[in-house]
């Protein structure tokens, strides 16, 4: 009677999570805690950290797929709300070594630029959800406006790659929405006559330098162009099979930069090899995919764009930190999701992957 | 808008949302997949391009400098020693903001702005080398930055090898020191040799035998992170130390020599004859060798270079002194050997000596003149006239050429960097020189060594072994023998020439000539062979500073800088020779007073070992 019980609860708590999903991510947690012990010199309180942070992460998701789409809508508006006066808050208590981009309260350490990468699929899907397209241009400049707003609280921390991510995000999940072509061509010309004058009095000479470097990293090699130089020799070390776990002579030496942060792919790549760099893109190309999946179940827009929009968030995601590590994208420092070592992002990823399930689990209960 | 159609809408609208991420997920998956390809390229075709890479990055060849080669005197006393010093070095690629690390590192040493400069411009050609900016740090200092060094990256405290000398001002002169490499050296040194290694021979025996000192370089294959330092040794070639040096020289003597000249300005050269050992050859004011090495102050450097006594000279192998008196013995030889001097045969020696058209005559330092005097006599009292009327008697034609034979006005090819020739004029150099011929008068003043005649220390000494010897010169040498793969290896004696006297008798002439100068009653040096327990030749020289003309004036009376210089030089025991010697003392007044109890200190420090 009692074992019933239990069974019944325990079925209860896991009932919204979907199995592929979830056996495909603890695939790719599992690597993420193998490389993190070799990028962290065999540290194993370093490894544990992450294994914490990884264990935090997974309980989020639990309790974020509990909560019912109904909900996350209800409290879309709020939570957006919060991110944007955390992120002021940033501006005028923030700290970090190069830029302002952590809250501190105690031991727990905050990065709210992280949270955006939920609030914004959710305000956007709750904006945009409940009308059917054709979408009112009301709706599409409040939308870009927030956006907006959003990306640049990022960007004077400044943080360029986040604000850039936030900003891609946005406007992603708005297209998934459904805008007209006048909107997009409008969009692009504005972004591309507002380029020169970014350049001239928006960014910051590092961060132009950053551009610079990214399309002739060989410039200065042991400025800029360092860490994308570092990191193309750990990958192409690496080979068909890598030089196997532990050995990666770029990380252990130092000669990498930030080996377990933004270049950790780089790290994966030499000590696992072309094979290993298939394996976790065909991992993270199936979790996509089965995301894709997840997102159709629903009549509900709102269910569907956030889905959508946080699978689109984690596509661009893994998409410019590989791209980066080959020199293919400007150092930005973004992580890779599910692999890269630290907390608010890895806690966030999670997150939305509980918020995906809760919103096509619920979806699906309800039209039942 | 009826319900129904509502639904349709949104189901239309849904599976449009659907399908347009389908589409984008779909680009993005091209894109993740093309990004694939080009790491599969890179893995496979590209991969060992970038191993290669890979391993140059943290396989690094680090050159094990040897360790210098150990200098010995001729008993083993140890000369010159290497000892573990620390710097303090950075690397200036490394370090971020390098003005506030190196205002950093001033708190903790003291650092002098030149040292910062020359840091700076080092710092220059070197960047992704480990650039000293402070050297030889005091165990305090050492403490100091040790504590901290976990806050300054790329900041080392480097060990390396310094070089001390025991003997320190004493053997500045002949050992040399050690420099920072210069431009002018690297462009005709073999770099490979020098690999780790910074510093050169500069001077004195550290210069001369530098090739032997310095050794072969070690190589080593370590692992190296990112900072460079060394985490795991592969392969290791180990350095080939330096060859030791035993000298000639006796650190004993040295220092008994060079505290006998203390405060004075002058050289002595001790030369064991039959070998040509140098036993001493001190030169002063010295300097502190550690000067160049492990200066707190740099400006130390500019202060013995701006040094009006000048003590980086070293006037043993460069200062040229007239003579004075102290040719007399090798003008009598020369007498004796083209048969102007006749043994025994009386000269009656006047005040002073005149020339036929000469209008000024010379004078004797002794007033009333020596009167009835020999050759022999004439040495052991330092009778001037004797030797005017010698000399120009012999003319220039036949002295030149004899004292010639002793090595006097060339170098004696000892080996030491610098040795300057000295002056032995002849007609044909005063035609060259002033376009003027060679008057009588001037081979006048030559028998009492002044005039043009220049002589280093050394040679005076050369000359006098050779008188020891009878004829027999021996070259000059410094290096006995030098350790090679732990076998000793001996520099052999070498003989330069032999001067030959028609009668060897002659020898015993001037020999015991010299003798009366020390032990005679009327010897001019008499007061330093007092209680000698072996017997000394030797012989006074006093060298006038400035020509006063026909009135002399007691050169004791002068104000320093005028005053004569005083030599001496000797060989002792007479029966035997086993040390000969030359000492100028800078004006130092008479011969007997100065020079001659100095060196009678140094002959009886070297054969009663009275140290």
């Amino acid at each position: 009677m009692a074992q019933h019980f239990y069974t019944s609860a325990v079925s209860r708590l896991v009932e919204p999570l979907d199995r592929t999903l979830m056996a495909l991510l603890l695939a790719v947690l599992a690597l993420s805690l193998t490389i993190q012990y070799s990028a962290n010199d065999m540290s194993l309180q370093a490894t544990q950290q992450h294994a914490i942070r990884i264990g935090i992460g997974l309980l989020a998701l639990l309790a974020m797929a509990h909560i019912t789409p109904r909900h996350l809508r209800r409290w879309a508006p709020a939570l957006f709300l919060l991110n944007l006066l955390l992120l002021v808050a940033v501006v005028f208590y923030g700290s970090g070594s190069t830029a302002q981009r952590w809250l501190s309260y105690g031991p727990i350490a905050l990065q709210p630029s992280e949270l955006l990468k939920l609030t914004i699929p959710m305000i956007v899907a709750y904006i945009l959800g409940p009308s059917l397209p054709p979408l009112s241009s009301l709706r599409i400049s409040l939308t870009l406006g927030l956006v907006a707003l959003a990306t640049w609280l990022v960007a004077i921390q400044p943080d360029l790659g986040t604000a850039l991510l936030i900003s891609a995000i946005g406007v992603s999940v708005i297209l998934l929405a459904g805008v007209s072509r006048r909107w997009i061509l409008g969009l692009g010309a504005l972004s591309g006559i507002s380029l020169p004058f970014v350049w001239q009095y928006a960014l910051r000479e590092y961060q132009k330098d950053r551009i610079r470097i990214f399309f002739n990293p060989e410039a200065d090699p042991l400025g800029s162009g360092y860490n994308v130089i570092q990191s193309k020799i750990a990958v192409g070390s690496g080979g068909l099979s890598g030089k196997g776990w532990t050995q990666s002579t770029q990380a252990q030496f130092d000669f990498l930069p930030e080996h377990s942060t933004d270049f950790i792919f780089s790290v994966y790549a030499e000590e696992f090899g072309l094979i290993g760099v298939a394996l976790l893109i065909v991992l993270y190309l199936a979790i996509l995919w089965r995301v894709v999946a997840l997102s159709r179940a629903g009549p509900d827009r709102f269910s569907q764009l956030l889905i959508g929009g946080l699978g689109l968030s984690l596509l661009l995601h893994v998409l410019i930190n590989i791209a980066m590590t080959i020199g293919y994208a400007p150092v930005t420092g973004s992580p890779l999701p599910l692999l890269s070592y630290g907390g608010s992002a890895m806690i966030s990823t999670l997150a939305a992957f509980g918020m995906m399930m809760a919103a096509r689990h619920y979806a699906h209960a309800r039209h039942k | 808008m009826t319900p129904a159609t509502q639904k349709g809408d949104l189901h239309r609208s849904v599976a449009q949302t659907h399908r347009r991420l389908r589409l984008l997920v779909g680009f993005g998956s091209l894109l993740l997949l093309l990004l694939l390809l080009r790491i599969g390229w890179m893995q496979t075709i590209h991969t060992a391009h970038f191993t290669a890479l890979s391993t140059e990055n943290h396989l690094r060849q680090i050159p094990l400098p040897p360790s210098r080669g150990l200098i010995f005197d001729r008993h083993g006393t140890l000369l010159a020693d290497n000892s573990v010093a620390y710097s303090l070095s950075l690397v200036p690629s490394q370090v971020d903001d390098l003005d506030a690390t190196i205002s950093k590192l001033r708190e903790l040493a003291d650092i002098h702005d030149r040292e910062v400069q020359r840091f700076q411009q080092r710092g220059q050609s070197s960047k992704f080398e480990t650039t000293p900016l402070k050297i030889d740090l005091s165990e305090e200092t050492i403490a100091r930055v040790a504590v901290q060094l976990h806050q300054l990256p790329s900041v080392y405290l480097e060990a390396y090898a310094a070089r001390r000398y025991t003997y320190g001002e004493s053997t500045a002169h002949v050992l040399g020191h050690l420099a920072s490499i210069s431009k002018r050296d690297r462009e005709r040194i073999d770099l490979y040799r020098y690999r780790g290694t910074r510093r050169i021979g500069r001077a004195g025996i550290e210069h001369q035998y530098e090739s032997l000192l310095l050794g072969t370089p070690g190589l080593q294959q370590a692992e190296v992170n990112a900072q460079g330092r060394s985490l795991m040794v592969h392969d290791r070639k180990a350095p080939t130390p330096g060859n030791n040096l035993v000298l000639t020289l006796d650190a004993d003597l040295q220092r008994v020599a060079s505290d006998a000249m203390a405060g004075l300005e002058g050289a002595i050269v001790a030369i064991e004859p039959s070998t040509g050992d140098i036993l001493a050859l001190v030169s002063t004011p010295s300097f502190d060798p550690d000067v160049f090495g492990h200066s707190i102050d740099p400006n130390d450097y500019q202060n013995l270079i701006r040094d009006a006594k000048n003590p980086l000279l070293n006037r043993a192998i460069q200062g040229q002194y007239a003579p004075g008196s102290t040719i007399k013995p090798f003008v009598a030889l020369a007498g004796l050997e083209s048969g102007h001097a006749i043994p025994d045969k009386q000269f009656f020696a006047a005040p002073q000596f005149k020339i036929p058209n000469y209008r000024r005559p010379f004078r004797d330092w002794k007033d009333e003149g020596h009167g009835w005097v020999t050759v022999s006599s004439s040495i052991t009292q330092s009778c001037d006239v004797y030797f005017y009327s010698l000399a120009y008697r012999m003319g220039i034609e036949a002295l030149e050429p004899f004292l010639a034979q002793f090595g006097l006005g060339q170098t004696q090819q000892l080996d030491l960097p610098g040795e300057r020739p000295g002056l032995l004029p002849n007609e044909t150099w005063k035609q060259k020189m002033y376009g003027q011929p060679w008057y009588p008068g001037e081979t006048v003043i030559m028998g009492i060594g002044q005039g043009y005649l220049l002589l280093t220390p050394l040679q005076l000494a050369t000359a006098t072994a050779a008188l020891a010897t009878r004829g027999i010169r021996m070259k000059p040498r410094l290096l006995r023998a030098y350790e090679q793969d732990g076998e000793i290896i001996e520099n052999p004696p070498e003989e330069l020439g032999r001067v030959t006297l028609s009668n060897p008798a002659w020898w015993d002439l001037v020999t015991n000539a010299m003798v009366d100068v020390v032990h005679a009653e009327n010897g001019t040096a008499r007061r330093s062979g007092l209680d000698a327990a072996y017997r000394i030749a030797g012989k006074t020289g006093t060298a006038q500073v400035i020509n006063y003309g026909e009135k002399r004036p007691d050169s004791e009376d002068l104000p320093e800088h005028i005053r004569d210089h005083s030599l001496f030089i000797a060989f002792a025991p007479v029966e035997a020779p086993e040390i000969a010697l030359a000492v100028i003392v800078e004006h130092g007044g008479h011969g007997s007073t100065m020079a001659a109890p100095i060196a009678r200190q140094v002959l009886d420090a070297y054969l009663l070992r009275a140290l």
